[in-house]
C-alpha cells in the first residue's frame, strides 16, 4: 500500500494581479522503503512539492494522502510520524552543545525513553558524532552539524524521511556517508526516503526511483532499471581540443564544449554515423566514447 | 480528558525542556549571563526611581500610597513574565516572510505554540519572577495584600495578561495577509504603554475602552486593586477577564485556521 499519494494536485500561488502555477496537475504514488529522488532546476517545483506532502502549505486542487492522511488537515498525526530536514534551515541550537538539541527532539516528539535511548546509540554511532554531542554547534563543521541534523530528524523512527537539498555544501566523504545511513533507514526500517537535489550523484547513487519536475509539471518519473536502460540507449562522445582541432560548434549533438574538450551527447543508433561525419572533418580528432551518466540523461528535461 | 491532560504534560516537559536550553544557552557567555542581571535591576531600578520621585515631589498618583504602587510594580513585573512568552510574536513577521516558519509546522506541536516557546526568553523571565516574588514576600509580610483576595487577583492577572497578548497575537497574523505589519503593531504597543501607569487616574469612558476593548487594565491596575481588597466583589473581573480571554482565543483560532492556509513558505 502506497505511504504517499497526489492525485491530480495543483498549487498556485498569487502573485500581485498574476497566478502563478508552482504545481500542475501532478500525479504521484511513493511506497514504503522507496528512495525517491525529486529533480528539476531552481523553481521546478521541487520545494513545493515536499510542502505539500509535509502539509505547510494548502493544494490549490486535487487530493494529497500522506499514511492515509490529508497533511494540511492532519498536521499534528502526520508530523509525529514523517521527519523533516530542510538543508538551508537548521532547528539546532548554535551555541549549546547539540545533545541540548537532541533531548529537545526527544521532548518534542515524546519518544519513548527506551526507544530513544536505544536510537540514539546506534545512530550517533553510525553517523560517527557521539563524541561531538557535547560540543557546541557553533564550533562544528557543516559536516557535522549535518550529521547532527539527521540524526534528531530521525529519532523518532518517522515512517517518511523527506530531505529538502540536504547535502548542500557537504563533502565528499561526508555525502557518501550521508547517503549510506539514507539507504539503510529505507532497506532495514522500510522508511520512504524523498530526495530533493542537485546533486545528480545523490540520485544516481540511492533512489529507486527518479522523478523529475520542470515548470510545475512531472516530466519525467523512472525506476532505477528503467533509467539505466535509458542510459544505455544514449552514448557521449568527447573530442580532446587542440590547437589544430577543427571548430565543431556548428555539429549536431554538442551538449558542453571548454578549452579541453567537446562534448556530444546523442543516441547510440546514430554513434557510427556520427563518427563518421566527425572523422571526415578532420581525420586525426582524439576521439573518447564514455558511458552517459544520468545528468546527460536529464539535461535535456532541465531546458 | 486523557488527550488533554496528555497535552498538558506534552508542554510542561516542553515548558522545562525551553527553560533549560536558555539557562544553558546564557551560561555558555558568562559576561552576557552577568549583564542579564545587571539589566534587570537597572530596570526595575528605573521603574522605582520613577516612582519614588513622583513621591518625593509630593505628586499623588490618585490614591496609592507607596506600598501599593510597589505592589502595583510588583504586579506589573509578574504580568511582564507572562507577556514574555508573546514577545515571538514581535519577529512572527520576519519568519514569514523568510520561509523559517515551516520548522513549526512540521513538528507535533500547535505551530503557534511550538514558535512561540522557541522565541522566548526564559531565562530573564525567571530573573523576573525572582525579583517579583521577593516584593512580593516583603509585602504579604508587612501585610498590604489581602489574603482572600490573593487567588483571584493573581488570575485576573493571568488571563487578563493572556487575554491581552492574544489580541496581540491577533495583530501579528495579520502578517499572514500582509507580510510586513510593524506599524500596525506599533499602534498597539502605544495603548500598551498605558499599562505602566494605574489606569484608574484616567476618565471613566478611556478606563472602559482599556477595561472591556483593550484590556490593559485587567493586566496590572485591576489585579493590584483586587490584592488591596479595593473591591467588594472582585468575582466580576475574573468572569470578565476570562470572558475576553475565551472570545480572543476563539478569534485567535478561527483567524490563525484561515491564515495557515494562506502561508506561502517563500524563502526557499
Amino acid at each position: 500500500m502506497p505511504t504517499i499519494t497526489l492525485n491530480d494536485v495543483s498549487k498556485n500561488y498569487k502573485q500581485k494581479s498574476k497566478t502563478v502555477e508552482a504545481l500542475v496537475n501532478l500525479d504521484f504514488t511513493a511506497d514504503p522503503g522507496e528512495i525517491i529522488g525529486l529533480v528539476g532546476p531552481n523553481g521546478a517545483g521541487k520545494s513545493t512539492f515536499v510542502k505539500l506532502l509535509c502539509g505547510i502549505l494548502t493544494p490549490t486542487f486535487g487530493k494529497i494522502s500522506v499514511l492515509g492522511w490529508q497533511p494540511d488537515r492532519n498536521r499534528h498525526l502526520l508530523t509525529q510520524n514523517i521527519g523533516v530536514m530542510f538543508g538551508n534551515r537548521s532547528s539546532l541550537w548554535f551555541n549549546i552543545p547539540a545533545i541540548e538539541s537532541v533531548y529537545l527532539m526527544r521532548d518534542i516528539y515524546q519518544i519513548d525513553q527506551t526507544l530513544f535511548k536505544e536510537r540514539l546509540n546506534k545512530y550517533s554511532h553510525i553517523l560517527e558524532v557521539s563524541d561531538i554531542l557535547q560540543k557546541p554547534v557553533r564550533e562544528m563543521s557543516l559536516g557535522q552539524r549535518i550529521r547532527i541534523e539527521l540524526l534528531v530528524t530521525i529519532l523518532h523512527q518517522p515512517k517518511i524521511l523527506i530531505l529538502d537539498e540536504p547535502t548542500l555544501g557537504l563533502d565528499i566523504v561526508s555525502k557518501n556517508h550521508f547517503r549510506s545511513i539514507l539507504v539503510e533507514l529505507a532497506r532495514v526500517e522500510q522508511t520512504t526516503v524523498i530526495l530533493t537535489t542537485h546533486d545528480i550523484q545523490d540520485v544516481a547513487k540511492i533512489c529507486d526511483r527518479i522523478v523529475l519536475i520542470n515548470h510545475g509539471k512531472k516530466l519525467l518519473d523512472s525506476t532505477k532499471t528503467d533509467f539505466q536502460a535509458m542510459i544505455s540507449q544514449q552514448a557521449v562522445i568527447q573530442v580532446r581540443r587542440e590547437e589544430n582541432t577543427s571548430d565543431l560548434t556548428a555539429q549536431p549533438f554538442l551538449r558542453e564544449e571548454n578549452p579541453e574538450w567537446y562534448k556530444f551527447v546523442l543516441p547510440n543508433a546514430s554513434k557510427t554515423e556520427f563518427l563518421t561525419q566527425l572523422m571526415a572533418c578532420q581525420s586525426d580528432l582524439q576521439i573518447q566514447v564514455l558511458r552517459p551518466e544520468l545528468e546527460d540523461i536529464l539535461y535535456d528535461f532541465f531546458q | 480528558m486523557t488527550s488533554f491532560s496528555n497535552a498538558l504534560q506534552h508542554y510542561a516537559r516542553l515548558f522545562y525542556r525551553y527553560l533549560r536550553l536558555s539557562i544553558v544557552e546564557n551560561l555558555q557567555f558568562p559576561l552576557d549571563f552577568l549583564m542579564s542581571f545587571v539589566d534587570l535591576l537597572f530596570q526595575t531600578g528605573e521603574l522605582a526611581l520613577f516612582w519614588w520621585s513622583l513621591f518625593k515631589l509630593g505628586i499623588i498618583v490618585g490614591k496609592w500610597s507607596g506600598d501599593e504602587l510597589l505592589l502595583f510594580l510588583t504586579i506589573s513585573i509578574f504580568s511582564d513574565v507572562i507577556s514574555r512568552f508573546a514577545r515571538g510574536f514581535r519577529d512572527l513577521e520576519f519568519h514569514l516572510l523568510d520561509g523559517s516558519f515551516d520548522q513549526f509546522l512540521v513538528r507535533p506541536l500547535h505551530p503557534i505554540m511550538g514558535y512561540i516557546l522557541s522565541q522566548t526568553n526564559f531565562f530573564g523571565g525567571l530573573l523576573s519572577l525572582i525579583l517579583a516574588s521577593s516584593s512580593l514576600i516583603y509585602l504579604l509580610a508587612s501585610g498590604r495584600v489581602v489574603l482572600h483576595h490573593a487567588l483571584i487577583g493573581f488570575a485576573v492577572m493571568i488571563i487578563g495578561t493572556c487575554a491581552f497578548q492574544l489580541l496581540y497575537g491577533l495583530v501579528s497574523l495579520l502578517a499572514f495577509w500582509f507580510g510586513k505589519i510593524y506599524m500596525a503593531r506599533e499602534i498597539l504597543f502605544s495603548f500598551a504603554d498605558a499599562k505602566k501607569y494605574p489606569l484608574d487616574v484616567f476618565p471613566k469612558t478611556i478606563l472602559g475602552f482599556f477595561t472591556y476593548v483593550v484590556p490593559l487594565s485587567l493586566m496590572i491596575t485591576i489585579p493590584t486593586k483586587i490584592l488591596l481588597g479595593t473591591y467588594q466583589n472582585p468575582i466580576r473581573y475574573f468572569i470578565l477577564a476570562l470572558g475576553l480571554f475565551v472570545i480572543f482565543i476563539v478569534i485567535f483560532k478561527v483567524v490563525l485556521q484561515h491564515a495557515l492556509r494562506r502561508y506561502e513558505s517563500t524563502g526557499s
